[in-house]
């Protein structure tokens, strides 16, 4: 079964061979990898001459999202749905350019704007920021309702696309 | 004459706070903490023996409200104030009202503080005592025969700055005596068409600087000693992120020149308790060293002292203040091994280093000493320092710290927000760092070699299997294997 899947928002093709109770086979990037069991804190893959390497991480599950830390770095995976798969192509979106709150939402959804126009405004380290857009098109979605909390880097407002 | 504290006011929070309980628990000694309303999952919050609740507001209403405190103190009758750093910590008013009140306050006296406070007035005691300051004209006069002549002496390479500057306008590094003139007739250009005012100022220029510190340790019998340096060269916007003990810039003939000054500015202002003195070693000239400035505190990056020394510098704070001798003579003390302390920040370093937040999963597994003031589940907010925690490593040798850093990152995730981890590795693999060529231009200077890499193939693979996998999936063959459950059954069982 082919899936798309987002890290760190970008997509990558993934083609799931096997998945049952004795362990996760997967295509990915021209190579078959193979994992027989996964534990809080570790995955473990079984390699040609059946060796098991020990694959130490930490990760939660958050909705569909996955976070993971491997090695000093860190992973966000996400199932690419239409939506968010979209928005990892366009670059039109707008994302929010770190943590803070929504304050005001002058658009809404199917409204047509051109570029610099504000969209929102949201409050971040105590200052505002306009959140403009980046090209002249239509809103598809406006994710994010006036007093939300968001995180950095979110999806906060949905272009149509062109096509 | 000496006393024994009974119970400790810690005027501080997070992992500072944390740090001064281990001590005091030790030492037998009672705590009393400090929270706010929204501290209350935090682990400082609960640490104490006592805790009391600051209620909520700004800072000067809560940690840095010193009547508050003090009437904390007094109610529940403890014998002396730990300030930790920051917040009240190099308060001289707080330090005098806190004595003032009965209270032992476990630091220098507030005149030795408002001396070395004052930038001023540090640099002429310094000049008094004949530290070395680094060169410098900062006079009114400004013709320009004069100010060449200045240049001269102070020797080259200089830097030309605008008195009214900032922002590198108006600023400009002088090589020799031959590109003086032209040089300074530009910054004058430069610093009019900025500030209106083209006054300046020359400096000695450091191309390539360390930034050295020696701990001090004095008690109240006349007793002034060091615990050698700590280098803490990369920083960040005058922000440290690694710290580490010993330093390679530093033969033994010059750690003891410079141990040697330090200890000699605090038998100067009749020093008392943990104090850092801040050097700028110059990386070009051999065993050229100024004195920067006098920290009269616990430092943050204490604990690699600690590591190298083998003492315990809260212990000390506490012993000291409590009118006892210290419990070593200097030519005791050694130095073994090699320590490092990275900060990890709740930060984005590949995004502008944007502040992060977000809520903590998992802080960490690891046996490397983690001096942090949060656990499991707590709230990241953007209301206080974005420093996470400190990850305090020890090795035979650097190469060997160093390694035990790398492996420690990969075990203190922070997993929830997003932090510089990758970003302290990327600096810890870095030839330069490698090689011990560390100035305090170091990230600045490298910038592009510390960018995020692609993640590979491999590190991929496992993102996308700890996705699919869940993990409570333990495939039911390895379940049914004796092992598995041989293995489970030791939950509970301890070692």
């Amino acid at each position: 079964m082919k899936k798309k899947l987002l890290i760190n928002q970008k997509e990558y093709e993934v083609d799931v061979l096997k998945q049952d109770a004795s362990g996760l086979v997967f295509s990915f990037a021209g190579r078959t990898w193979s994992f027989n069991s996964s534990m809080d804190d570790a995955l473990f893959s079984i390699d040609n001459s059946g060796v098991q390497k020990r694959h130490g991480l930490f990760r939660v599950k958050r909705g569909n999202v996955t976070v993971a830390a491997i090695g000093t770095q860190t992973f966000k995976i996400e199932e690419a749905t239409s939506r968010s798969a979209k928005s990892a192509q366009h670059g039109s979106n707008m994302l929010s350019p770190m943590p803070g709150k929504i304050l005001k939402v002058f658009k809404n959804a199917g409204d047509k704007v051109e570029v610099g126009e504000t969209i929102l405004v949201m409050e971040a380290m105590k200052m505002e920021h306009a959140i403009k857009a980046t090209n002249n098109g239509t809103i598809a979605q406006i994710v994010h309702g006036e007093g939300e909390q968001v995180q950095g880097g979110v999806l906060l407002v949905e272009m149509e696309s062109d096509s | 004459m000496s006393v024994k504290f009974k119970k400790i006011l810690i005027a501080n929070r997070g992992e500072i706070a944390l740090r001064v309980i281990r001590t005091c628990r030790a030492m037998g000694i009672k705590t009393v903490t400090l929270f706010m309303d929204e501290e209350h999952d935090l682990p400082h919050a609960s640490a104490g023996d006592e805790s009391v609740c600051l209620g909520s507001g700004p800072l000067k209403d809560t940690y840095l409200n010193q009547e508050k405190l003090i009437e904390i103190a007094k109610r529940l009758n403890v014998d002396a104030i730990h300030p930790g750093y920051g917040f009240l910590s190099e308060n001289a008013s707080f330090c005098r009202k806190v004595t003032s009140a009965g209270i032992k306050f476990i630091g220098p006296s507030p005149e030795a503080m408002i001396l070395m406070g004052d930038k001023t007035g540090s640099k002429r005691k310094m000049e008094e005592i004949a530290v070395p300051l680094i060169p410098g004209y900062h006079g009114d006069e400004q013709g320009p025969e004069l100010l060449k002549k200045e240049a001269d002496k102070i020797g080259y390479p200089v830097l030309i700055k605008a008195s009214a500057g900032g922002g590198g306008k108006g600023m400009r590094v002088v090589d020799s005596a031959k590109e003086f003139t032209s040089a300074l007739e530009a910054a004058k250009r430069e610093a009019m068409n900025a500030f209106g005012d083209d006054r300046v100022l020359i400096e000695k220029y450091i191309r390539n600087p360390r930034h050295i510190e020696i701990q001090v340790m004095s008690d109240q019998h006349g007793n002034h000693t060091h615990i050698f340096e700590r280098e803490c060269s990369i920083q960040r916007r005058h922000q440290k992120i690694i710290e580490e003990s010993p330093s390679v810039a530093l033969s033994s003939d010059l750690r003891k020149k410079m141990a040697a000054v330090a200890t000699q500015i605090s038998r100067s202002i009749n020093y008392e308790g943990a104090g850092t003195i801040e050097f700028i070693l110059d990386g070009d000239i051999p065993d050229t060293f100024y004195f920067l400035e006098m920290n009269t505190r616990l430092q943050v990056e204490h604990p690699v002292t600690e590591l190298v020394s083998g003492l315990d510098l809260v212990k000390l704070q506490i012993e000291v203040a409590q009118g006892q001798q210290l419990p070593y003579k200097q030519e005791e003390l050694v130095m073994r091994g090699h320590a490092l302390e990275l900060r990890l920040y709740a930060e984005d370093p590949d995004n502008g280093f944007l502040p992060s937040i977000g809520t903590i999963s998992k802080v960490a597994k690891t046996s490397a000493r983690l001096d942090t003031g949060y656990v499991d589940g707590n709230e990241v907010t953007i209301s206080f320092d974005p420093m996470l925690a400190k990850l305090v490593v020890f090795g035979a040798s650097r190469e060997a710290a160093t390694e035990a850093a790398l492996q420690a990152l990969k075990e203190t995730p922070f997993l929830g927000v997003t932090t510089n981890r990758d970003y302290l590795a990327r600096i810890l693999t870095h030839p330069k760092f490698i090689a011990g060529e560390t100035f305090t231009n170091f990230v600045q200077t490298y910038k592009e070699d510390l960018a995020p890499k692609d993640a590979n193939d491999d590190e991929l693979a496992i993102a996308i299997a700890a996705h699919l996998m869940s993990a409570s999936s333990v495939s039911s063959k390895k379940m049914d294997k004796e092992q598995t459950s041989a293995w489970q059954r030791l939950n509970g069982f301890r070692l």
